[in-house]
């Protein structure tokens, strides 16, 4: 059978200047109302009415496109199941942390403090078990420390008022 | 200035767990011959003698078990695998060996000369393409967890090189203090208070109002409430939440590697989704210290920060006087005016590279010290430590006129 020799199109062929056809304006306006739906932040804030060539129509589409379907959105694998392992034993910084936290809860009033001995902590979810007691009684603290500090601050005029009276 | 840093109003420092350059990005070379990855016959002795090359077999986990030794003593085995001629030279031989003491398995150490593939870790790479990667951003001992972070909060470890580290009443103020001295906003979000911090015995202890929730990270983003300056702890431990099962997502080995990649996303996707925070965030990831893993760069000598740890603490047998930096570290700058694949001191093609920008740890606090307190050592002369005073910034890498396009972003499901 003869190989038939298919012509590549004129050299000018290519022009994205052209007017848009009635077809591209069709999905230029189906998409811009799809841009209706989308959160301020993707809107391009393109006016469509002014679209007029091949060129223009095909940047607006892509961009809608690409918010509609973004090409580099990666999806990131979930661990596999079976991976969660509370009872692992204590690496080392967990074990150093527990430390310091014991040194921390030192500095609570007593009956702030856990009561817990860290020694017997041997297991990651009974370190983080401990972590989460102390780190809610530093900040319970630090939240009474602040409010303490807030009432100081506001009789604090009244003071100075008085000291200036005085002078 | 550039119209980047007119623009920036936060940066963001995500600081991951115990995982080297090689070993998270070093297959990164294959695609792009500037970044300084691995070219596959990097190797190490093992305990018969046998060099062992670097090999693709990284999985998320179970390898590493027992946890790598990364205290002070291992680490300069690596380094040095034992060299003690005068000068001491690196040569990064001593992984296996080092690994080898926990278990006294020839087969089971060579598993610390696994590197992961990029199509392994989706996150890191496309974040390590699309933005900046850093060539030689290094941890700032060579030593542990808590010693090195200090160097993030503080610009020093006060002369620790282990896990303790008591450090009250100190003249360097952490970064949060002289922030919050100055009039702006810094907070360090960790992830629940089940994880909390390993900043605990000075920043938590006295001062808890820097600290708040990985969830109120979240809902700052949103609502545009981030402060100036944030530093996020990742996940630390496998526990229970209100929510069910939490993995941990430090990366910490023998935590899941996965689940750390979708903590980083889950960074990222909360500030990319919001367009203003977007163009005005510059966020940083980076890897405290290698964790005991392997990685083929010399860490070079650094300014000595004052500070002398005694041999009773290092474990050598000699003092440390903070002169010479840790193990090399992933380290990625992402914003939207970072031209796409910066590779902070790129490999030539003869392997070498000119004039190297060294980074650490030191970095993170000097950079936000510059960028947010340009004036502070004329008000406060000596009160920051020579080490960060000499430190590398990085904000210039902020370079592009305008802020690009950015298409990229994570699908982390529900």
């Amino acid at each position: 059978m003869a190989k038939i020799v298919v012509p590549k199109p004129a050299k000018n062929s290519f022009n994205k200047d052209r007017p848009a056809s009635d077809l591209l304006k069709a999905q230029v306006k189906h998409l811009h109302e799809m841009e209706k739906n989308l959160p301020h932040r993707l809107k391009t804030g393109r006016n469509v009415d002014e679209i007029k060539t091949e060129g223009e129509a095909s940047a607006y589409i892509k961009a809608i496109t690409n918010r509609l379907h973004p090409k580099d959105k990666i999806k990131v694998p979930r661990p596999a199941a079976g991976s969660f392992h509370k009872h692992r034993p204590l690496s080392d910084l967990l074990k150093r942390q527990v430390e310091h936290f014991r040194e921390a809860e030192r500095s609570l009033p007593p009956n702030e403090q856990t009561g817990m001995d860290i020694n017997e902590i041997r297991l990651e979810h009974e370190a983080a078990t401990y972590i989460g007691k102390v780190t809610a009684a530093l900040h319970a603290r630090g939240a009474a420390k602040e409010t303490k500090s807030a009432e100081q601050a506001s009789r604090l005029p009244k003071r100075t008022a008085k000291s200036k009276d005085r002078k | 200035m550039s119209q980047g840093l007119d623009n920036l109003k936060h940066i963001v420092v995500l600081m991951m767990e115990n995982r080297s350059f090689d070993h998270m990005l070093g297959a990164l070379k294959g695609a792009d011959a500037r970044i300084d990855g691995l070219s596959g016959n990097e190797s190490n002795p093992d305990s018969t003698g046998t060099m062992v090359a670097v090999q693709p077999q990284a999985d998320f986990q179970g390898q590493l078990d027992p946890d790598p030794n990364h205290a002070f003593n291992a680490v300069d085995l690596q380094i040095f695998n034992g060299n003690n001629a005068n000068p001491r030279v690196p040569n990064m031989q001593g992984f296996i060996n080092s690994y080898f003491q926990q278990r006294k398995d020839t087969a089971h150490s060579q598993k610390i000369m696994y590197y992961f593939t990029p199509d392994k870790l989706p996150v890191l790479t496309a974040l390590a393409t699309e933005f900046a990667v850093f060539n030689r951003w290094f941890a700032s001992i060579p030593g542990p967890t808590i010693c090195n972070r200090a160097f993030a909060h503080y610009g020093t470890s006060f002369g620790h090189v282990t896990m303790d580290l008591f450090y009250i009443n100190t003249i360097y103020k952490s970064i949060y203090q002289r922030m919050l001295a100055a009039g702006h906003t810094a907070k360090i979000y960790y992830f629940d208070q089940t994880s909390s911090t390993m900043e605990v015995v000075n920043l938590l202890k006295d001062q808890p109002q820097f600290f708040g929730s990985y969830q109120q990270f979240l809902s700052d983003c949103k609502q545009n409430r981030l402060p100036d300056y944030s530093f996020i702890e990742p996940n630390y431990s496998d526990h229970d939440g209100d929510s069910g099962e939490l993995l941990a997502s430090d990366q910490h080995p023998d935590h899941n590697v996965q689940e750390g990649e979708r903590f980083i996303a889950t960074v990222y996707n909360a500030i990319k989704d919001n367009e203003a925070l977007w163009e005005s965030t510059a966020l940083l990831v980076v890897y405290d210290e290698h964790g005991g893993i392997y990685d083929h760069v010399l860490p070079p000598d650094c300014m000595p920060d004052g500070f002398v740890a005694q041999p009773k603490d290092t474990g050598t047998g000699m003092p440390f006087t903070f002169d010479r930096l840790g193990v090399r570290v992933p380290a990625i700058l992402i914003s939207p005016w970072v031209p796409r694949g910066t590779v902070v001191s790129p490999l030539k093609p003869d392997g070498t590279i000119d004039n190297p920008r060294i980074f650490e740890h030191a970095s993170i606090p000097a950079t936000v010290t510059s960028f947010f307190m340009n004036d502070f050592d004329q008000k406060n002369p000596n009160q920051r430590s020579p080490r960060e005073m000499k430190a590398e910034t990085f904000l210039d890498l902020l370079s592009l006129p305008a802020p690009r396009t950015v298409d990229l972003s994570f699908d982390v499901g529900d």
